[in-house]
């Protein structure tokens, strides 16, 4: 947008200092000289200035002939100038105020002062922009600096009133003659003083945008702008600070871009600033009233007319915050600064009506919150943009980007089901093709297998010229490798060879049918295909795997030492498939009875890799071999020296395991005193550090347990302040923390058992963990609390051994709390675990049983005690306590009969005889009259 | 509520400082107030006045003929107000006892000297302080005559709030403003405050999740947090960055949360926008402070640079595009 400076802007200057007069209706020809003159000057004076111009002229031309007149022609010299200014003749005011100014003797100086001002303005108005120049700086030469404010000379020399605004016209006349570098410096100059300061700004930005001078623009950008309230123009300097953004933008100048961008309020806030200052404008305006101070309401007035102006200009520009926002957003975009881009697209589209430009705005957020990895966000800016935009082409895209980022977040089977829809609803869109691909993909992360490869064999069918398509046929044959359908797997993957012989998946295709050989124990075949592998797909990512796969089919032929040669070919560099060689190996080389290189591999591997998690297997490997040389001692020597040397690095956590080889190697009593001995002294020795002091005492202990509870306890309690809850073996600490709860600490307890699910979230001892803290909040009476944890339990240890013991707490704790629906539920998962013990099933059945006799629903109930006497018959107690209840329960139906007949069996059992229901339920039975008679049996029978 | 028609009497100096009352009839009185209660103003005026010697009357008004009050220009107040500096709490607190009882008086200053006075009190940081100053912008904010003093009272009184250690209230408070209020001021001051809120969350999550980014049970959460946090603070430099000192805190918040997440790149790039859009703010000097602090392969990163030069290029193409994942699967099934 380009700043214009209006000539019309002039006109209104010299307009606003003045009234136009209405022409007098005199007839001018009938008057003499003297009374042109004297009508003319009272016209003047009552400032009706057709009037006194047209007697004055017609003084001129109908006596200016004569001797007599030339003393008043002369002296109406000044007048006249003036009426033509007042008139907007500026045409005729230039020779007009030329010819005043050359009168002799002079004019007074405050009328020239005034002519010369207007002499400017007048040759201005005509784009005489040069000439308009020089006679305004006459003008200005004729003040001291500092005129304007000097309340002196304002009194004593009117036109110095015009100073300002002359100094305005000085430097609109250098912009309009293409100066812009002087106009810059002069408004810079301007802005020094106190007149249309500014304006002074705006010029002199619109000139250095002009120059082009972007780093001045800027800089004045940055040192105005907190005054920018002052400028009346505010929209026009924001529009040019715009215009200098944008040119930042073009120039690859990002962030002087932003610096520009974020300065530029948004149309409804200018438009209100600006409505505001024009009420308080309006407000002084009015309290001036009849004010004879005329300038300083003319000056309001003008303003207020700029200010109403601009806003008009402004109001009907609807695009105004999008463009901008839309440019804020580009520079982030450019820098890959996707949270910055986001907020301000999302903004945008918040605030905006729905059309092209915001459209846009949406999907790139969508886009931004996916590069940022934020799947919430991302899932939310999808679904708002297909709310918002339906029809646009971007539907699927945004869609897809969702349904990606719920993949990324590992929820593959939300995934796949969003991917599913994409494709349903947007068959021909790529993003819909891509999404059926995506489908089958997240299926097989989900497991579920079938599906997948369903999803891949349609892909194939649907889009066989895709790029994906030989994606899709290899994911198709891994799908059946994943569902143990080797033999489809092989076939799909020779399919695969044949279809795509120079395709991406060569390789692991035939790797894929070398393994799935193996996993028919073909070996011969699978050992074929493995060789085949490798010669063929050297520095696959799968090579290594191969290899352990390869000598393991040779193994399995019996081919032992072509089997050690393969694994001896994994590099250390691969530690996982080293580590995994390396054992196979051991295996192998106890086979071959190759004890000595049996122990070198396991000494090389504890050289090599001290850290290992396989560490304590290989030093009991080495133990294990100097048991069969005889040398039991060298195999205690070997673990202590790996004790010594790793155990004060607590991440190396095999050292835990080492202690349990020794003790087994200490079994015999003097071997484990001494043992307790070295593990005293350990514990002591001063070269140890806190990790190494603490796995003593934790080892220690551990000798104790089984025949010295109490002291295994004590020993552990008096380690806990050697923990190091962020660093140490989450098993280790728990023992402790299991101590002091033991020992009734449960204080300490719960802030070691807290700390140590702080630092391993993870860690497989959660289950247990967690359990002990609901126990303790429940112990505390926090039943709420304890609640909590329980279903932080359910949530994240669905397999753990603990899960049903847990889960019983919690339903009595729920039954406790008048939850029954919630506590059913609890028992339900109680009973559906495989690794539930019996007793604990007999219990949840009759929790079942008795929250529905609770409830007045005893036909529900009995089903409960039924399966439980019926299926858990060993666990007697239960039995009894089912079979009363049972009875009871069909007396409320009421079913006198069946209770007759459950109490009658509850008595006759055997193995029940001494348990209180029984005799409860003899009672019963008794009081309804015995157990009922069996029917007679059939004739004949 | 305080009654603030008290008789209040000034001093008698000689008639410098002038007011004018504006009265519902439209004339207007000008000189000095001597005394005001609920019913009366009392002011003294110039009958004449003859080189050094003034005659001078007193004359009664009726309050509830007054349409509104000017008071004198006074540069010095002028500059107090601009200031609202601690050292001008005591001065301040004088012309609060002079105006407050034109608090609902149209054209009165007694609502900006309120409020100046209630940000200088903040700024003592005494929690005695901002409980007085939150007494008296909440006056402010409830009887102000102009609505603007009203609005401005509702940013400082959250201000406020934090300060005098009601934290959580003004959190609530501010929420409500932000969904309620269009104004720049008050929506900038109730994001900064949420945004504060928030990173206090975030850090408390911290604390007792320090390995959140093993525990796929708490991985959401911990990235909810660090994105609100981030995008309160962002907010007023990206919106209202002409409010200088707020759009420099906000970018400092973003950093120090950059920061504790470990996200040099982006608390690289975010100093440098402070430093460079804000560089009179003490915050920008805590920016270069944090740049200067940087191994110099940190202090490498360029966003800016990388961008230009992909410019000068090509057109950049900032949409992520899907690929195709050619990768196995995460998890492995056991032959």
């Amino acid at each position: 947008m380009g700043m214009k400076v209006r000539p019309h802007a002039i006109a209104a200057i010299c307009l606003s200092i003045g009234l136009c007069a209405q022409a007098a209706g005199t007839d001018l020809s009938s008057l003499t000289a003297n009374e042109l003159y004297d009508h003319a000057r009272l016209a003047f004076t009552q400032r009706d200035h057709a009037a006194a111009l047209e007697a004055y002229r017609k003084l001129a031309a109908d006596f200016g002939q004569s001797p007599a007149v030339q003393e008043a022609i002369q002296k109406s010299k000044h007048p006249v100038a003036i009426c033509c200014v007042r008139l907007g003749k500026f045409d005729e005011a230039i020779p007009a105020i030329e010819e005043a100014l050359a009168l002799q003797p002079p004019l007074d100086q405050g009328s020239r002062e005034e002519l010369q001002f207007w002499l400017g303005c007048a040759l201005f108005q005509q784009e005489r922009h040069p000439e308009a120049r020089s006679a305004l700086e006459v003008f200005l030469a004729g003040f001291p600096a500092g005129a304007e404010d000097n309340a002196f000379l304002v009194r004593t020399r009117p036109a110095v009133r015009h100073i300002a605004d002359a100094r305005l016209l000085v430097g609109n006349a250098l912009i309009l003659e293409g100066r812009h570098a002087p106009a810059a410096e002069w408004f810079g100059q301007m802005r020094g003083g106190s007149g249309h300061r500014g304006k002074a700004v705006l010029y002199q930005l619109h000139a250095l945008l002009q120059i082009p001078d972007h780093a001045a623009a800027l800089a004045l950008v940055q040192e105005e702008y907190p005054r920018m309230a002052e400028i009346p123009q505010i929209a026009s300097f924001q529009m040019l600070t715009l215009e200098l953004g944008n040119r930042f933008l073009e120039a690859g100048e990002l962030r002087k871009a932003a610096l520009c961008f974020q300065r530029v309020w948004t149309r409804d806030r200018l438009l209100r600033h600006q409505d505001e200052r024009a009420a308080t404008l309006q407000k002084q305006i009015e309290a001036l009233g009849d004010s004879p101070d005329v300038f300083r309401k003319g000056l309001l007035e003008r303003t207020l007319g700029e200010i109403q102006r601009e806003s008009e200009n402004l109001r009907p520009i609807k695009g105004f915050d999008a463009a901008l926002r839309f440019r804020l957003a580009m520079v982030y975009l450019h820098m890959q600064r996707y949270r910055e881009a986001s907020l301000v697209l999302e903004n945008l589209v918040a605030s905006l009506p729905s059309d092209v430009t915001t459209e846009l705005a949406g999907i790139n957020v969508v886009r931004c919150r996916r590069a940022l990895e934020d799947s919430p966000g991302t899932v939310r800016a999808a679904d708002q943009f297909a709310e918002k935009f339906p029809a646009s082409k971007f539907v699927p895209e945004a869609r897809f980007l969702a349904a990606e980022s719920l993949q990324a977040s590992l929820r593959p089977a939300e995934a796949a089901t969003a991917f599913a829809r994409i494709r349903e609803d947007h068959p021909a869109s790529e993003f819909g093709v891509r999404a059926a691909f995506n489908e089958g993909f997240c299926q097989l992360l989900a497991e579920q297998n079938s599906r997948a490869g369903t999803a891949f064999e349609e892909f194939r069918k649907n889009h066989p010229q895709h790029p994906l398509a030989e994606s899709a046929l290899y994911w198709r044959g891994m799908a059946f490798s994943m569902d143990k359908d080797h033999e489809r797997a092989i076939e799909t993957m020779r399919q695969l060879l044949k279809k795509h012989p120079d395709g991406t998946h060569m390789g692991q295709a035939v790797f894929r049918i070398a393994y799935s050989k193996m996993q028919q124990e073909k070996y011969g075949e699978a050992a074929d295909a493995f060789h085949e592998y490798l010669e063929r797909f050297p520095g696959e990512a799968e090579n290594n795997e191969a290899r352990i796969h390869f000598a393991n089919a040779l193994m399995n032929d019996g081919y032992m030492e072509d089997g050690l040669e393969v694994l001896r070919a994994v590099p250390p560099g691969d530690e996982r498939y080293y580590a995994e060689a390396t054992f196979r190996s051991a295996e192998a080389l106890k086979l071959l009875e190759d004890l000595d290189a049996y122990r070198n591999l396991m000494q090389d591997f504890v050289k090599r890799f001290p850290k290992s998690p396989r560490v304590a297997e290989a030093i009991a490997n080495l133990g294990w071999y100097h048991r069969q040389k005889e040398e039991p001692a060298k195999a205690r020597e070997i673990a202590w020296e790996a004790i010594r040397s790793l155990g004060n690095d607590p991440a190396i956590r095999s050292v835990e395991e080492l202690f349990p080889f020794l003790a087994r190697l200490s079994s015999a009593p003097e071997d484990l005193a001494r043992h307790r001995e070295d593990l005293e002294s350990l514990a002591e020795n001063p070269a140890s550090k806190r990790p190494l002091r603490l796995r003593a005492r934790w080892a220690l202990a551990a000798t104790w347990k089984k025949s010295d509870p109490a002291r295994f306890r004590e020993i552990l309690r008096e380690a806990v302040p050697l923990a190091d809850v962020s660093a140490d073996n989450p098993a280790v600490l728990l023992d402790l923390a299991q101590a002091d709860l033991d020992g009734g600490d449960s204080v300490r307890a719960e802030r070691l058992l807290r700390d140590t699910l702080r630092w391993n979230p993870r860690t497989l001892v959660k289950d247990r963990i967690l359990a002990h803290l609901a126990r303790i909040e429940m112990d505390k009476g926090n039943e709420r609390a304890a609640l909590d944890l329980f279903e932080r339990f359910e949530r994240e240890n669905l397999g753990s051994a603990l899960f049903a013991p847990t889960m019983m707490a919690k339903a009595r704790l729920l039954l406790h709390r008048g939850k029954v629906a919630d506590a059913r539920r609890a028992l339900e998962q109680v009973l559906e675990q495989n690794t539930t013990p019996g007793e604990m099933k007999a219990e949840a059945l009759y929790l079942m049983g008795e929250s529905h006799l609770d409830k007045g629903e005893p036909a529900k109930a009995i089903p409960y005690f039924q399966r439980l006497y019926v299926m858990h018959g060993r666990w007697k107690p239960w039995v009894a306590k089912a079979y009363l209840r049972s009875g009871e329960a069909f007396e409320k139906m009421p079913d006198p009969l069946s209770a007759r007949r459950t109490y009658a069996e509850c008595v006759n059992h055997p193995d029940l005889a001494d348990f209180p229901e029984t005799l409860a339920a003899r009672q019963h039975l008794d009081r309804l009259g015995g157990p009922p008679q069996k029917p007679a049996s059939a004739p004949g029978g | 509520m305080k009654s603030f028609l008290s008789i209040l009497l000034l001093s008698t100096a000689p008639l410098g400082a002038t007011e004018i009352l504006t009265l519902k009839n439209g004339e207007q009185r000008t000189g000095d107030i001597v005394s005001v209660d609920d019913r009366t103003v009392r002011l003294r005026v110039i009958l004449t006045s003859s080189g050094a010697a003034q005659a001078t009357a007193t004359v009664s008004l009726n309050r509830a003929d007054l349409a509104n009050i000017r008071f004198a220009p006074d540069a010095a107040l002028e500059d107090r107000l601009q200031r609202a500096s601690p050292n001008d709490a005591p001065a301040l607190e004088q012309d609060w006892e002079k105006a407050r009882l034109w608090l609902e008086m149209p054209e009165s200053p007694a609502g900006s000297i309120a409020l100046a006075l209630g940000n200088a009190w903040l700024r003592t940081g005494k929690k005695a302080d901002a409980r007085r100053a939150l007494d008296l912008v909440s006056l402010v904010e409830k009887s102000s005559w102009r609505p603007g003093d009203r609005t401005r009272a509702r940013e400082v009184r959250l201000r406020a709030m934090v300060a005098s250690g009601r934290a959580a209230d003004a959190v609530d408070e501010a929420t409500k403003l932000a969904e309620e209020t269009e104004d720049p001021e008050i929506l900038i001051e109730a994001n900064l405050i949420r945004a504060q809120a928030s990173e206090r969350q975030l850090r408390t999550f911290l604390q007792e999740n320090p390995r959140w980014m093993e525990d796929e049970f708490v991985i959401d959460e911990r990235h909810r947090l660090h994105a609100r946090t981030l995008d309160l603070y962002l907010y007023p430099a990206l919106f209202h960055g002409t409010d200088l000192a707020r759009a420099a805190r906000g970018l400092w918040g973003a950093i120090e949360v950059h920061r504790l997440a470990g996200d040099w790149p982006n608390a690289v790039e975010t100093a440098r926008d402070l430093a460079q859009f804000y560089p009179s703010t003490p915050e920008a000097a805590l920016a270069n402070d944090f740049l200067a602090s940087l191994p110099p392969d940190m202090r490498a990163l360029d966003a800016e640079a990388a961008a230009r030069q992909e410019l000068a290029s090509s057109s950049p193409q900032p949409t992520p595009t899907p690929e195709s994942p050619t990768e196995k699967p995460k998890k492995k099934k056991k032959p």
